[in-house]
């Protein structure tokens, strides 16, 4: 500052012969904030300069002005010595930049159409992209955390049939670990159902009890803190996820000794994860307990031994249960199974949705990319001329290029900086609003700086082409001649396949989003085939330790249902092994009609004699349970088991035989109701028997309440609790269980709806930027076409026909990749072939339309164009 | 006679002649000094001097500070610096060599019967 002080005092007049003063009080700000000292110290020089030279001249006679005038004739003029100066300086390329910059800012301000629309793509591209990203990326890609994740596997218990049960007894896992070697080492963790978080507000969260030593096992450590010793087993004590920390705790840098209050009571913090730490994977508990190791019902993690495979393992493990059950036969043998994925990874189904969503995404960035490249290609297109002129007056083809790379740069950065405002605000409400099982999502950096990559290779490529092409042409010839500007016949032709190309893509994309929604809202208008709502659901689970015989489990079961049926606002209350939508057992059955017919399998529940009725279960042939019947030799068979032994007949009074034991005889049919085999669609045979003296280790008491059902549920639980705290495992609601099963559904088709939506509208953009250009660069032609006769209606129908061309190629190869792709949709569609025509003619259908709509605006500006204008060229 | 032009790379010298010649000196002197020994012979925009400095200066030939001229005003002066008196020595005697081998050529010596 010093020196431009001294220079406004020493040169007060200079600085009036400065015309465009204004300009360089700009730019030598912009100097300033560019630090360019050098080009300030100069500007005082160059002053300094006149100065001297006035003041001789003054001295040698001459009247101020003239003096002023002979001084800057001497020097050759202030701004060219200036120019000179930076040349010599060699900052010539930064202030070229600088210059630049300024430039093609001001040039994306006066075009603020095409700035926002790029802009907009770009943002909504790459948003939509990180968003998702961030979502699944803890899920999908991130490596396992657990050290030598590949050789952890579950082991479950092995029951009749290749059925199996997450959880298995601890002598058992005993036995096997000491009579072979392909375990180095097991842990076992128990998932608890939700508990209240009073810090929040009596939030759920998800814990689960893991054994002192465990995540030592698993190979992860806590970030803060210490884990679970044995000294911890009967403190108060937890572990926070990374999520809790932050949340619940403001990220405490010493978080150790504070408290959190679980169900109203309080636990110490011991230890926290680190971030993006899920166990057990599938389901992500966000606060982990102590409990002892020797638990029954705990879920066992094991670590194979180095170098052994799973499939060599189970035959090893085989062979010692085989070994066992011959030595001490037991009732339901020795068996266990090692699974892979149940918990510890995510199950195939899932992977092939998250999968698909990326997949999706993916395809908007696409679109995003090619919508991109257009605009740029009709920004430089419609520049041509500057260009051609800049390039007549020796701008360098590097210069030229660099202009557009800058302007796609700029575009870049505004677009990245919009992206990451639009995930950053989704990721907010992501925590709200997903289930729990997707974890906390951070925004994913990685991701906006990949995508960004990606969008702007793509959006330099296209934009180069036509840059370079300035070079070729012949520049005397090009500025004398009033030749309209447009694209050239094979530019025009790369714009209509990049469009075709974006609305094929765009079409795979609907396609998809329509098979399921229609599949999605299938399954929402399903009828369940019984009374879903107020009934409240309290999953009981004895432990064998407390109750080791069945009969021991007499009295529980009797006084829970006694204590449910009387406390106020249940009506009815009923208990059965599995309440709809609940897992069911599988059972072999088979009728009298032919002796060595093959069994079936059919689900089989044990329900009480009222669970019809309280369920509002349709009772459609016969009869319920009556006090007279011999439990073991009735039972009640839904109706598609029903029409599978009896099509045509009443099936009442046939017999069933279940396991190949005693026969039974069928008293009743009821009707179909959707269990958790929601999504096959197939019809379910389905079996019902009464308990025999209301013994059993598992069963759902499913009461029927009115007005408030919480009050009502907290007093059956109660009843529970105080006869044995450790019974209950889990209370909801059937329509809550049914929703859960439907979440997951509902938040990937949530996410292909946004994906579909953003591509949709990108590809109309796409569309309408080819129409714009093409009546803009046939201004001309189309006026000689007028002149000659053409009506409007040839005009209008002449610029569809550009629309309609490439969307029908691109809508045709969509259609036939589409379904193609959504083969892999057949997993999860419910009731929907992929192949459903009818979805794809509306998709089509709607594309077109959509596209007519986009195209006939500038259409119609094209037919009402005067002819005289466009004849006189511009 | 018309006026010459400052040949390209000999107005280098000039400078560091001049600032040899004067001591410390601010450009406009530099400029006036050129034109004043050359007799008013030469005509030097006095613009194209400043790249001239700037190389100099960068080359490590000159070193440049703010002062305060004769009759009181801020100028930047030059001065050589010692590698700049070094180069002047050397550029001079490169450029007698030059102008010596050139004159040779040009002044018309005895033909060869």
């Amino acid at each position: 500052m010093a020196v431009d002080d001294l220079h406004r005092r020493a040169v007060p007049d200079a600085r009036t012969v400065e015309a465009v003063s204004v300009r360089r009080q700009a730019r030598r700000l912009i100097d300033l904030i560019a630090g360019n000292r050098r080009d300030r110290d100069f500007a005082a020089e160059l002053d300094s300069h006149i100065q001297l030279h006035i003041d001789d001249n003054i001295r040698a006679g001459m009247t101020p002005d003239e003096a002023r005038r002979r001084a800057l004739i001497a020097l050759g003029g202030i701004e060219q010595t200036r120019e000179q100066h930076r040349d010599g300086v060699g900052f010539r390329a930064a202030a070229d930049l600088g210059r630049d910059i300024r430039t093609t800012l001001r040039r994306l301000v006066r075009t603020p159409g095409f700035t926002t629309a790029a802009v907009l793509t770009l943002g909504i591209g790459i948003g939509v992209q990180t968003a998702v990203f961030s979502v699944v990326d803890g899920l999908l890609f991130s490596p396992s955390p657990f050290h030598d994740a590949d050789r952890l596997v579950l082991v479950v218990r092995a029951k009749a049939r290749g059925r199996w049960s997450p959880t298995i007894e601890k002598a058992l896992v005993d036995t096997l670990v000491a009579n072979t070697d392909i375990f180095e080492g097991v842990g076992t963790y128990r998932l608890m159902r939700d508990m209240k978080l009073a810090e929040t507000g009596g939030e759920d969260v998800r814990p689960a009890q893991i054994a002192p030593g465990f995540f030592r096992f698993l190979g992860v450590a806590p970030a803060i803190g210490r884990e679970f010793g044995a000294a911890d087993l009967d403190s108060p004590v937890v572990i926070v996820s990374h999520a809790i920390w932050r949340r619940v705790l403001a990220a405490d840098p010493s978080p150790l000794g504070r408290t959190i209050t679980l169900e109203g009571r309080r636990f110490v913090v011991v230890g926290v994860m680190p971030q993006g730490l899920r166990f057990p994977v599938t389901s992500a508990a966000q606060v982990w307990l102590p409990a002892s190791a020797s638990t029954d019902f705990a879920t066992t993690v094991a670590r194979l031994s180095p170098r052994l495979s799973v499939e060599e393992a189970q035959r090893r493990l085989d062979v010692v249960s085989t070994h066992l059950q011959d030595e001490t036969p037991r009732e339901d043998g020795w068996g266990a199974i090692l699974k892979t994925d149940y918990e510890l990874r995510l199950p195939a189904g899932a992977r092939a949705l998250l999968l698909l969503l990326v997949g999706a995404v993916g395809v908007v960035v696409l679109i995003a990319c090619a919508n991109v490249a257009t605009l740029f290609i009709s920004r430089t297109i419609s520049r041509t001329k500057e260009l051609e002129v800049r390039a007549a007056l020796g701008a360098s083809s590097w210069r030229l290029t660099r202009h557009v790379l800058i302007e796609v740069l700029i575009v870049a950065l505004l677009g990245g900086a919009l992206a990451l405002l639009l995930s950053a605000s989704f990721l907010d409400v992501a925590g709200l609003i997903l289930p729990p099982e997707l974890g906390e999502p951070h925004l994913n950096l990685r991701v906006v700086v990949f995508t960004a990559a990606v969008v702007l290779t793509a959006a330099i490529g296209c934009a180069i082409g036509p840059v370079l092409r300035v070079r070729r042409y012949d520049f005397s010839r090009v500025i004398s001649s009033s030749r309209p500007t447009g694209s050239s016949p094979r530019e025009a032709h790369v714009h209509r396949r990049l469009v075709a190309t974006q609305l094929g893509l765009t079409c795979v994309l609907l396609l998809g989003t329509a098979l399921l929604t229609n599949s999605f809202i299938r399954l929402l208008s399903v009828e369940v085939g019984f009374e879903p709502r107020n009934l409240s659901l309290i999953t009981i689970q004895l432990a064998t330790d407390r109750y080791p015989t069945l009969t021991n489990t007499q009295d529980i079961f009797a006084n829970a249902l006694l204590h449910a049926g009387r406390v106020p606002g249940v009506i009815a209350v009923t208990a059965a092994t599995s309440v709809p939508p609940q897992r069911d057992v599988f059972y072999n059955v088979d009728d009298d009609a032919e002796e060595d017919a093959t069994p079936i399998q059919a689900a089989m529940a044990t329900v009480e004699p009222n669970y019809f009725h309280v369920l509002q279960l349709p009772i459609l042939a016969g009869r319920s349970f009556g006090p007279d019947d011999e439990p073991s030799g009735v039972i009640v068979v839904n109706e598609p088991l029903a029409r599978h032994y009896w099509p045509g007949e009443s099936a009442v009074g046939k017999r069933l035989r279940l396991q190949a034991s005693d026969w039974r005889l069928i008293i009743g049919v009821v009707g179909d109701v959707k269990g958790n085999g929601f999504t096959s669609g197939a019809d379910r045979l389905k079996a019902f028997i009464p308990f025999s003296e209301r013994q059993s280790y598992a069963w759902t008491i499913a009461a029927r309440t009115t007005g408030d059902r919480t009050g009502a549920v907290a007093a059956i639980r109660r009843s529970i609790d105080a006869m044995d705290p450790l019974a209950v495992r889990n209370v909801s609601t059937a329509e809550d269980a049914y929703g859960t099963l439907l979440g997951g559904r509902r938040l990937i088709l949530g996410l292909m709806g946004v994906s579909t939506a953003a591509a949709l509208l990108l590809a109309l953009v796409g569309i309408y930027g080819l129409v714009s250009a093409f009546v803009a660069s046939r201004q001309q032609e189309l006026g000689i076409r007028v002149a000659l006769g053409a009506t409007t209606a040839n005009i209008r129908r002449l610029v569809l026909g550009e629309a309609l061309r490439p969307a029908i190629l691109g809508i045709t190869i969509g259609l036939a990749t589409g379904l193609a792709a959504s083969t892999a949709l057949r997993r999860v569609l419910f009731e929907v072939s992929p192949y459903d025509t009818l979805t794809a003619v509306i998709v089509a259908v709607t594309l077109l339309m959509a596209v007519v709509l986009v195209a006939w605006m500038p259409a119609r500006r094209a037919g009402a164009a005067d002819p005289i204008r466009a004849l006189r060229g511009e | 006679m018309a006026k010459t032009d400052v040949w390209q790379g000999t107005l280098a010298l000039m400078v560091l002649k001049t600032l040899e010649a004067m001591g410390p000196q601010h450009g406009y002197g530099i400029a006036r000094r050129i034109e004043q020994t050359s007799g008013d012979l030469l005509s030097l925009n006095y613009g194209t001097l400043y790249p001239a400095l700037v190389r100099l200066e960068d080359e490590g030939s000159i070193a440049s500070e703010w002062g305060v001229s004769d009759n009181n005003r801020k100028a930047k002066f030059y001065r050589l610096t010692r590698a700049g008196k070094r180069r002047v020595a050397k550029a001079a005697d490169e450029w007698r060599s030059t102008t010596s081998i050139v004159a040779r050529f040009l002044t018309p010596g005895p033909s060869k019967p």
